[in-house]
């Protein structure tokens, strides 16, 4: 029997469930391991930043207007894009805006589609849909062009990737071929955890999104479908994102005949 | 042949030889000598496409190499003195430049041949990774043999090796097509039709 309206969880029913958080210091106690602070950062930086979010949230969904959900899905890109140059040691100029552009073309064009095309809500850009949609698929295609990044980075600038590039090129590979050989690893790598997370979805977890619909109120069934959606669009995202990143990466880093250019 | 035009070595900040204008004819082969640091390897790795010259023009039989890069890169072939082995097996390893080129590769019995050869009695199943340095530099010279190149260019190819298997090595690659061999050892000359030496920034007869 589902019930008739969520139950809201009071605040003093929220503190208590801080008090899970004994859980790992006590670990952390034990192996006299040095993570409390941090611990206690990435706690306090939760509270805030989704204080800050449900402040957003509940403008956003207010007003819901278009202009505005627009503006928050490009501050979500930002936010990603900023989060993916932190993580990398990759340094090249003009990284930030290559960066943008591929979350704008690959996590927005993916976006795009599941709204437009999928679920098609009244109005197509309804924040309730394109917000939690739009976080999502981010989310995920942040980490994979992160992942991606780094290994093709790594690969790449380092004096063994240059002598496997020079190799493939030296034995006749053409400049795309020895770009696919050379990416392959990179994209498995990023590829990897979201086709993992397909493969064993609902046997050992109910994703978040479906968790969340099911608290909210809707029919299992309901929340399978856009599971499936999200699922299916965050691999589609993903992929796309790091294939871009890669490209762009390639792009800036070895010219058309092959050549890496001048640092 | 190949034709330097006001061509300089080097990278950005440090000059290693030039400006160059001269013809390099590896036909029957070419020995370049220079001490460390003359810029030999950098001059291979200009012939072989692998990089640009700072400034000036390199032609091969006439043809300018620049712009046409990934064209001239079928055409010749540099093995390195540490070269890298890529493959499951030798096999893989060895028919890896004819993969990519689309080029059937030959019988195990062909592959077997070329190692023995070159003094190596090597499983083609066997692990190249397992190779040791000696190994591989032959490994990579009949890798490399095996592409239709119209020049070999060979760093180095019988550095670090004892005197059967550098004899080896020579005899087999006089039996090829032109060739510009970068060696300090004087048993090459008799191998190559051409010596020249790179030395205070220029190249001259040796």
């Amino acid at each position: 029997m589902r019930p008739e309206s969520v139950t809201q969880l009071s605040g003093p029913a929220l503190g208590l469930a801080f008090l899970l958080a004994l859980v790992p210091l006590w670990v952390f106690r034990d192996l006299r391991l040095p993570l409390a602070s941090q611990l206690g950062v990435a706690l306090a930086r939760m509270v805030l930043q989704l204080a800050a979010l449900g402040l957003v949230l509940e403008t956003l969904f207010r007003v819901d207007h278009a202009l505005l959900t627009v503006g928050w899905l490009l501050v979500m890109q930002v936010a990603a894009a900023h989060t993916i140059l932190s993580r990398t040691a990759l340094k090249l100029p003009g990284l930030p805006l290559l960066l943008l552009a591929v979350m704008c073309a690959g996590g927005g064009g993916v976006l795009a589609f599941c709204l437009a095309v999928v679920v098609r809500p009244e109005p197509l850009l309804a924040a309730q849909f394109a917000i939690p949609m739009g976080g999502m698929i981010l989310g995920n295609s942040m980490n994979g062009i992160t992942l991606a990044l780094e290994k093709q980075a790594q690969r790449l600038q380092g004096a063994e990737g240059r002598r496997e590039w020079d190799l493939l090129l030296g034995l006749g590979a053409s400049v795309e071929e020895a770009r696919r050989r050379v990416s392959r690893d990179a994209l498995r790598l990023a590829i990897l955890p979201t086709l993992n997370t397909t493969a064993t979805i609902g046997l050992v977890s109910i994703p978040g999104m479906m968790t969340g619909q099911i608290l909210g109120g809707s029919s299992p069934a309901t929340a399978i479908g856009y599971q499936m959606m999200i699922m299916l669009a965050i691999l589609a995202s993903v992929s796309l994102s790091a294939w871009l990143a890669l490209r762009l990466l390639h792009w800036r880093l070895v010219d058309g005949e092959g050549l890496f250019r001048a640092p | 042949m190949f034709e330097f035009h006001e061509v300089e070595l080097g990278f950005p900040g440090r000059l290693l030889a030039g400006p160059l204008r001269l013809s390099l004819d590896p036909t029957g082969g070419l020995l370049l000598r220079g001490a460390s640091g003359s810029g030999k390897s950098s001059l291979l790795r200009v012939l072989a496409a692998l990089a640009r010259p700072r400034a000036g023009r390199v032609s091969w039989r006439g043809e300018e190499i620049a712009g046409r890069l990934a064209t001239h890169r079928r055409r010749v072939h540099l093995v390195e003195q540490r070269p890298l082995l890529q493959g499951a097996n030798l096999r893989e390893a060895l028919v890896q430049g004819l993969r990519l080129r689309g080029l059937p590769a030959p019988a195990d019995e062909a592959l077997t041949g070329g190692l023995r050869a070159l003094g190596l009695d090597l499983e083609l199943d066997s692990d190249p990774a397992r190779l040791s340095g000696g190994e591989s530099l032959r490994v990579a010279l009949l890798r490399g043999s095996l592409l239709p190149v119209e020049c070999l260019l060979l760093d180095e190819p019988t550095a670090g090796l004892d005197e059967e298997a550098a004899q080896k090595v020579r005899r087999f690659i006089s039996g090829f097509p032109p060739f510009v061999v970068v060696s300090h050892e004087a048993a090459w000359e008799s191998h190559c039709a051409r010596r020249l030496e790179l030395r205070e920034g220029g190249l001259h007869a040796a």
